[in-house]
């Protein structure tokens, strides 16, 4: 392998690493952000917890 | 002493112990402070070594958690050498099943807790009718790092490394020879022999023993009822972090911290009432308080308020406090003894000649209504106490699919009783049948408890110790 193509190689590397850390940057703030505590009683979601709850909780 | 197997030629002694583990190593003990030879035959080495430990394997039918291997150490100190060193006694209505009580055993507490080097300390508090906090202790001993070189300079206890007892000679209910694999094979003749070599491999020796001999009983339960300790995260939480630790608030809060799951945690037990009235089994519940940066905070709060939402106001107000905590429930519970739950022989056998085991292993309904209980019961404690919710994750829902995360703690197989058919040794770990045969270890407790075995492992041997001792003096 040549230099000019060593360096090619290498740059598209440096690229995939580059696309790789800035999509989990966008996940992370994807999942993180945007959510406060006061709206996520208004979701429908699947509970994985079977809770011990009083009469008033519900 | 350390020997060599050509140093127990044409020997004699008056005990010889299988196991150099706490069981063993603690018999052996109580012997030297009687001025009683004994020799201790090792299978393993003074170190780990692949060729002792596969002897270990075997086959698992059912839902084990746990490699066989992996959780048993084949050395000189045994299992002790990666234990948790966690320690409690038994409480009194565990013994219900057995033929003594704790009473018993409360003579070797103190002696006991010297070896483990722990305090006598075991306290509980009672918080609610159901409900009770209690102490543990941690060990760090490992009884290789505290035994080895005083047993090597022992006038009483001789100890022969990388050394297996592969078969006996019975004659008249009498063991008359020990036949030992070792560089050599030989016999050996002793007064007593004492079965000390583990919760799965006390019941191998016996299957094996009664393979080769007649005279012990095939009516003997050897291997049945073999029980762990499940253990497992069971629920999880959301509460007020302050008014928690008010609440759990007791003079012995050296547990907390436990493995370092988090900023606090409290060991909680059912009382014997909760237990009779809804026919649970004995359990210790670790409850522990995470910070608000802990994921599950974040996670709870979501699954809490998707069924309780008139619970929002309450929990922002929290956490605009920063009083708001996740919380975690794992648990190390007592298994009920099933007669299913066995260890057999199976047709592969180690390099020594001797069967590898298979274990049949499920869990029952009234195991797992168990844990299901104790969250709701401490549940409700939060609800009655405002402190916040709890709930049981739906990992518990069904035995069938329930798989414990690790127990280690090998309980049954050779229980003590005081019906033949219905137990292996006697009140005084003796074989029904023979006279000098004797086991030693969780193997031969009726009924687990929730407690970590060592304590109550250690306390037996030291008994069983005195009892030989008075029983040499009679021949």
């Amino acid at each position: 392998m040549n230099k000019d193509n060593f360096n090619s190689k290498r740059r598209e590397f440096n690229k995939l690493v580059f696309k790789y850390i800035v999509s989990i940057t966008l996940l992370n703030l994807y999942l993180s952000n945007g959510e406060r505590i006061s709206d996520i009683s208004n979701k429908k979601r699947y509970s994985k917890i079977k809770w011990v709850l009083s009469s008033n909780d519900v | 002493m350390i020997l060599n197997e050509k140093d127990l030629l044409n020997k004699k002694y008056k005990i010889l112990i299988c196991g150099s583990g706490p069981a063993g190593l603690s018999v052996a003990l109580e012997l030297e402070k009687n001025k009683i030879e004994c020799l201790i035959v090792e299978a393993g080495d003074e170190f780990y070594s692949e060729k002792a430990q596969n002897r270990y394997d075997g086959q698992i039918i059912g839902n084990f958690p746990n490699n066989l291997s992996a959780s048993r150490l084949s050395q000189f100190g045994g299992t002790s050498g990666h234990w948790g060193g966690t320690c409690r006694t038994l409480d009194d209505y565990d013994f219900k099943k057995w033929p003594i009580n704790k009473d018993d055993l409360e003579p070797y507490l103190q002696e006991s807790c010297n070896i483990l080097e722990i305090p006598n300390s075991f306290r509980e508090k009672q918080i609610a009718k159901n409900l009770k906090i209690i102490e543990f202790q941690e060990s760090d001993v490992r009884f290789y790092d505290k035994y080895y070189k005083h047993v090597s300079n022992s006038k009483y206890i001789d100890v022969c490394l990388n050394s297996i007892i592969n078969n006996v000679k019975i004659q008249n209910s009498k063991i008359q020879e020990i036949s030992i694999k070792s560089k050599i094979s030989f016999s050996i003749k002793a007064d007593f022999l004492v079965l000390a070599c583990g919760g799965i491999d006390n019941s191998r020796m016996l299957l094996w023993f009664r393979e080769n001999n007649k005279s012990i009983s095939r009516k003997l339960p050897i291997g049945n009822y073999w029980m762990e300790h499940p253990f497992k995260k069971i629920g999880s939480g959301v509460g007020n972090f302050k008014a928690i630790r008010k609440s759990f608030k007791n003079n012995f809060e050296s547990f907390e911290n436990f493995r370092n799951w988090g900023n606090f945690t409290v060991s909680i037990s059912p009382t014997q009432n909760l237990i009779n009235e809804k026919d649970i089994l004995n359990s210790g519940v670790f409850l522990t308080l995470h910070d608000r940066n802990n994921d599950n905070l974040k996670n709870n709060v979501k699954d809490l308020l998707c069924v309780a939402p008139s619970l929002s106001k309450h929990i922002l107000d929290l956490f605009d406090k920063n009083l708001l905590c996740g919380i975690t429930l794992s648990s190390s519970w007592e298994q009920n003894p099933q007669l299913e739950n066995q260890i057999t022989l199976s047709s592969s056998k180690d390099f020594s000649g001797i069967p590898l085991i298979k274990l049949n292993y499920q869990l029952s309904d009234q195991t797992l209504r168990t844990a299901k209980e104790m969250v709701n019961q401490v549940g409700n404690y939060f609800i009655d106490q405002d402190l916040g919710r709890l709930g049981a994750d739906k990992t518990i829902e069904e035995s069938s699919s329930f798989i414990s995360d690790a127990g280690y703690h090998h309980i049954g197989g050779t229980i003590m009783g005081n019906n033949q058919n219905s137990s292996v040794v006697d009140e005084n770990l003796k074989l029904h049948d023979i006279e000098n045969l004797y086991v030693c270890g969780s193997s031969v407790f009726p009924t687990g408890g929730h407690a970590n075995p060592t304590l109550s492992i250690v306390q037996l041997s030291l008994r069983l110790g005195e009892h030989l001792t008075k029983k040499l003096k009679t021949i």
